[in-house]
């Protein structure tokens, strides 16, 4: 699967907006957990199990660890969705 | 070697020194190895002694060596097995420290559970195959491990962030060194350092002695005041690695980011000693998290948060020693965090009005119950005393929580001062000339005043 960047940053906007039951949230590549109130140290474990599922993927601790903004998520989806 | 001795400013001058005489990228890696094993051996008193740190180091070099040439399965198991025999030994260390004084041997533990939350990090990439044996030179790993820049009380660097640095750091320029902010971090800490911790240690004392007041109002206040002593010294001496970091071309981690303007207790570890709480986040809950919402309690997200936060604080209170005290400390941090986690999802309409104002006024309140409390849990945690006369001192229920309320009115005083002077005074006035000269005026008046050594460790968690 080689999706568009566009596209997977849309269906993991549309994650994040599900696991923190806020369907206005705008959400784009600079999104960062710091600034969004709900997205705490739980939701953001939520959020990464719901990519794993919907994209079919693993993500590592270490890769976790690395993850600053909403951008370097899609990254790293897209790097690994290629890779499977 | 201690951080306010002549002999640390020597040293560090000459490693800085001798670091930027030269460009080759070997000799400064030398320089930097080489500097940081005479820190570390600064730490004994003989050779003999430093077997505990040696036993650790070795360890753990030997583990990320073997398993990175195994296969998928098996270095998976010798991983995580190794990881388990590392706590064991370092649970078993502590142990032993803690009943030293039955002895006349003295371990030396200093920096030991900085190396393990290393190894741990390390072994536990290795297992997942993030990181391959092209990134793992003995000597690179031995300075990660070692580093004088954080061995003695962290922070907690990640691997893969420290090898990035490393190569900056080995090719930097002193023309291109951020020299203003390497000035104001060292005076910043040396204020912290030479002049409020000292301050903060004394007041402690005058506090618990002073006969006149009410003893809850006396456990309150030492209550409060130790929490700024272990903030001061603490972030005295982060400001100082970070700043000797940055003369090596080295961007070492902060570990505390405004605790006085947490929004609740899980915020404020947000903003605490956050390397050691990010390790744990990433180290242990998160995985915890993912076993629970995968496998035990997959439709039942809060609860499994509130196990979560439980487990986690309970093991970060744990942590701070091998006392049973510390572990009563890891269950009340447990508790808070549990509880504060239950709270946040309680939905109600004069509990959104209260929020709305606690958001209202910067969350003022959310951060004073925080530091209020957490300053009475860490009367658990002060040096020198034993669980008996920590548990006599305490008293009762009613004394513990009209202490609480004093712990909770100071933090709310400390954090309006703080919120007041973050907005009206200027860096200049702290780290400028004439300030320079009256703070270390005062530094030096007070530190020749003080009449006899005082109690505790100057930088509280070197200890560990």
């Amino acid at each position: 699967m080689n999706a568009p960047r566009d596209a997977v940053l849309s269906r993991i906007a549309a994650i994040i907006r599900g696991e923190l039951g806020d369907a206005d949230l705008s959400i784009d590549d600079a999104t960062t957990a710091e600034r969004v109130p709900a997205w705490d140290s739980l939701a953001h474990i939520g959020i990464i199990l719901a990519v794993e599922k919907n994209f079919g993927i693993r993500l590592r601790a270490a890769e976790v660890a690395s993850l600053d903004r909403v951008g370097t998520l899609v990254d790293l989806v897209m790097a690994k969705s290629q890779a499977a | 070697m201690d951080f306010l001795s002549p002999a640390f400013a020597f040293f560090v001058l000459a490693t800085c020194a001798g670091f930027h005489l030269t460009t080759r990228v070997d000799i400064r890696f030398a320089v930097l190895l080489g500097s940081s094993i005479a820190f570390v051996a600064s730490f004994f008193p003989n050779l003999h002694s430093a077997w505990p740190l040696a036993l650790y180091v070795g360890l753990t070099l030997a583990s990320a060596q073997i398993a990175v040439r195994l296969t998928r399965l098996m270095r998976t198991v010798f991983c995580y097995g190794s990881v388990v025999i590392l706590l064991a030994l370092l649970v078993w260390l502590l142990i032993r420290k803690s009943h030293q004084h039955d002895t006349n041997a003295t371990l030396i533990t200093v920096g030991l559970s900085y190396i393990f939350f290393r190894a741990l990090q390390l072994l536990s990439d290795i297992a997942e195959g993030t990181l391959a044996s092209d990134d793992l030179s003995t000597p690179q790993l031995l300075l990660f491990l070692i580093s004088f820049l954080t061995f003695a009380a962290g922070p907690i660097q990640f691997y893969p962030s420290f090898v990035e640095q490393l190569k900056n750091a080995l090719r930097v320029r002193t023309a291109k060194l951020p020299w203003a902010n390497i000035r104001y971090r060292t005076i910043t800490g040396a204020i912290k350092l030479l002049l409020l911790t000292p301050l903060a240690l004394l007041w402690m004392q005058t506090a618990l002695a002073h006969g006149n007041w009410l003893p809850f109002v006396r456990l309150g206040i030492a209550a409060s005041v130790f929490l700024f002593y272990v903030y001061v010294s603490f972030s005295g001496y982060m400001d100082w690695m970070v700043a000797f970091g940055m003369v090596l071309g080295f961007a070492i981690p902060e570990n505390f980011r405004q605790p006085y303007r947490a929004q609740n207790f899980l915020d404020l570890w947000n903003r605490w000693h956050i390397t050691l709480s990010y390790t744990f986040r990433i180290y242990v809950f998160n995985p915890l998290l993912r076993v629970l919402l995968t496998y035990i309690m997959p439709d039942k997200r809060v609860l499994a948060g509130v196990v979560g936060y439980f487990i986690v604080f309970f093991l970060l209170g744990a942590w701070h020693g091998a006392e049973l005290r510390f572990t009563y400390f890891g269950l009340i941090l447990g508790a808070f965090a549990a509880i504060t986690k239950f709270t946040q999802t309680l939905k109600g309409k004069s509990l959104a009005k209260l929020r709305a104002m606690d958001a209202r006024n910067g969350h003022v309140m959310g951060a004073s119950l925080s530091l209020g409390l957490f300053a009475m849990a860490c009367v658990l945690t002060w040096p020198g005393w034993q669980l008996n006369d920590l548990l006599g001192l305490l008293h009762s229920g009613p004394r513990i929580a009209a202490a609480s309320f004093v712990c909770i009115a100071c933090a709310l005083g400390i954090i309006l001062f703080c919120r007041m002077a973050e907005r009206i005074v200027r860096p200049g006035w702290v780290t400028g000339p004439a300030a320079t000269a009256c703070w270390l005026l005062l530094a030096l008046i007070l530190n020749t005043f003080l009449s006899e050594p005082l109690p505790g460790m100057l930088v509280y968690y070197q200890r560990f």
